[in-house]
């Protein structure tokens, strides 16, 4: 068991270590440090009621892209370098639970957490982090190309807790019948799954969708039979099947 | 206007010059080991032939890029008619963006620089849906809520950065414009207002714009495209500088529908014959697939810019 200062020394080293814009991913390889009660306290976005061990960290170096829009409408754009998935920020929302996007820029943020002081992020610049996320964040993670990995252990916690998360109506789409999802409750099994409103779902686990199919789906991805549920799945006009590997 | 590109010509130059030095078997060799032989496309549901055959879903085959259809006449049937050992590999996607989700252009960038043979030939096609997926602006500015031309940038950026690292030298990386989404509007409207529009509605296709009634904000977006594809040339640029001798970086975008009609995927109108009649907004095997193909044959190495205008978006 590490003490309280061998962790706070190993966040003070790994936390906001900026490096430049280009090349290979900058992460000090190292064994990951546990979560303390102290830093679920200090979190901006703790899972309630959730205790130190359902937390882990996660060591990454993120690129700020850009950011975009004013006021209300204020974002930030992030990548993982490691993987190169991408993701926009509103202002004041979190990046992992422990680091929180407090000030949004003309292509620079402000990233506050914890006992971490204030650091700020121009665009093009790589930034390394320690982030601190729940094992909800982890549950569901998209891979790319429509292949996601689901831990079922974690998925049937927050089903639990969370539910489905959405309801559907029937439609019909270039002669295929399916469902389209109405809005998608943030943290529900739907919403760490990836589905969003307005999605059209055409089969779930190779039967033809139909409103009760989001419940289905929702339970299959607790099943700890490493399995593959997949979907047909309608977003934006494009079509595609997407895989969820459960484990 | 760029003059046309002669690049068998060069080579023969060279192998001239390097002949009279006593070097010509060494550099019959170095130029052969540049001549396409693996090609990998970035992209996604143009680049996947999504609908192109007017049938719901991915039709990689009627695709501009990586097709076999020989109506589309593909890039990559142009490479294998001079090049026939030639070989492809596309990590395309469906519903990808030049910036975000999992499948940027960096991740597919990763993921050809994952790939067991390397190609050395590229075709990039993102940014639809980089619009698309974002939600409507505000009062005074319909393209509020779009990423900014510096996240575009360097979305773009970091994708050429990964390809000119690990691209075997002699490469080409071509980066294609993206298209006017606002006129793909106009182009469904003109093709069946009524059906078109109740697909959109139902599908959510690029309600940024399908949705939009006001034709002047649409055209804010349509603006923005334009930025974005200039911002694309000047990254094609700077790639190309940093890459010097090593990856060849090009693109179509020459200038906007107002300065250049025609000369570019982003400087052409789709008119209602080059969209497929499933969503409204995807193109069509036979024309717009078509007419893209020919488009990055023109703006790749054996091709002329001049001739997109005159030849291909016609």
């Amino acid at each position: 068991m590490k003490t309280t200062t061998q962790i706070l020394l190993g966040a003070a080293l790994l936390t906001f270590s900026a490096c430049s814009g280009a090349g290979e991913p900058n992460v000090t390889p190292a064994s990951p440090l546990p979560v303390t009660a102290g830093e679920v306290r200090a979190m901006a976005a703790p899972e309630p009621g959730a205790p130190p061990a359902e937390y882990q960290e996660r060591r990454v170096t993120l690129r700020l892209l850009g950011t975009q829009g004013q006021g209300a409408l204020a974002s930030a754009t992030l990548a993982d370098t490691a993987t190169w998935h991408t993701r926009t920020y509103k202002l004041g929302e979190t990046v992992g639970r422990n680091l929180k996007l407090a000030a949004i820029e003309e292509s620079q943020i402000e990233l506050t957490g914890g006992e971490v002081p204030v650091r700020k992020v121009r665009a093009g610049e790589d930034v390394q982090l320690r982030l601190i996320e729940h094992e909800f964040d982890t549950a569901a993670i998209d891979k790319g190309e429509h292949q996601w990995t689901v831990r079922a252990a974690a998925m049937a916690r927050l089903l639990g807790r969370y539910g489905v998360g959405a309801t559907a109506t029937p439609i019909e789409y270039a002669g295929l019948a399916g469902v389209k999802l109405g809005p998608v409750q943030p943290g529900s099994a739907l919403g760490r799954l990836g589905l969003q409103q307005g999605d059209l779902l055409f089969e779930v686990g190779g039967q033809p969708a139909t409103p009760a199919s989001l419940e289905a789906l929702a339970v299959e991805t607790t099943h700890s039979r490493r399995q593959v549920v997949t979907v047909k799945l309608g977003r934006g006009g494009a079509l595609f099947e997407r895989a969820y590997v459960v484990e | 206007m760029r003059a046309p590109r002669t690049r068998p010509r060069r080579r023969h130059s060279l192998q001239a010059v390097l002949t009279a030095a006593g070097l010509s078997l060494v550099a019959i060799a170095a130029a052969d080991a540049a001549d396409p032989q693996k090609l990998a496309g970035i992209g996604d549901s143009i680049s996947q032939g999504f609908s192109a055959n007017s049938w719901p879903g991915d039709h990689p085959s009627y695709a501009f890029g990586q097709g076999t259809d020989a109506g589309v006449n593909s890039l990559y049937l142009r490479y294998k008619a001079k090049f026939p050992a030639l070989t492809k590999e596309f990590v395309t996607v469906s519903g990808a963006e030049m910036v975000g989700g999992s499948n940027s252009a960096a991740a597919q960038a990763a993921r050809i620089c994952a790939q067991g043979s390397r190609p050395n030939r590229v075709v990039i096609e993102l940014g639809g849906n980089d619009v698309c997926n974002r939600g409507s602006g505000t009062a005074t500015d319909a393209a509020a809520n779009l990423y900014s031309v510096t996240t575009y940038r360097n979305g773009l950026k970091a994708a050429l950065d990964l390809l000119g690292g690990c691209l075997p030298s002699g490469s080409q990386v071509l980066v294609l414009s993206m298209p006017r989404v606002d006129y793909l509007y106009e182009a469904g409207n003109a093709k069946n207002a009524l059906l078109c529009n109740t697909v959109w509605s139902l599908a959510g296709v690029c309600s940024v714009v399908t949705s939009e009634g006001n034709a002047t904000r649409r055209r804010q977006i349509g603006a923005r495209v334009d930025a974005y594809n200039d911002g694309l040339r000047t990254e094609v640029a700077a790639a190309e500088s940093r890459y010097t001798g090593k990856v060849h970086f090009i693109t179509d975008w020459q200038g906007s529908l107002t300065s250049s009609p025609n000369t570019s995927v982003g400087a052409y109108k789709f008119s209602a014959a080059d969209i497929n009649t499933v969503d409204c907004f995807h193109p069509y095997k036979d024309t717009g697939q078509k007419k893209l193909a020919c488009d990055a044959w023109e703006a790749s190495e054996y091709g002329n810019l001049a001739n997109i205008g005159s030849t291909c978006l016609r």
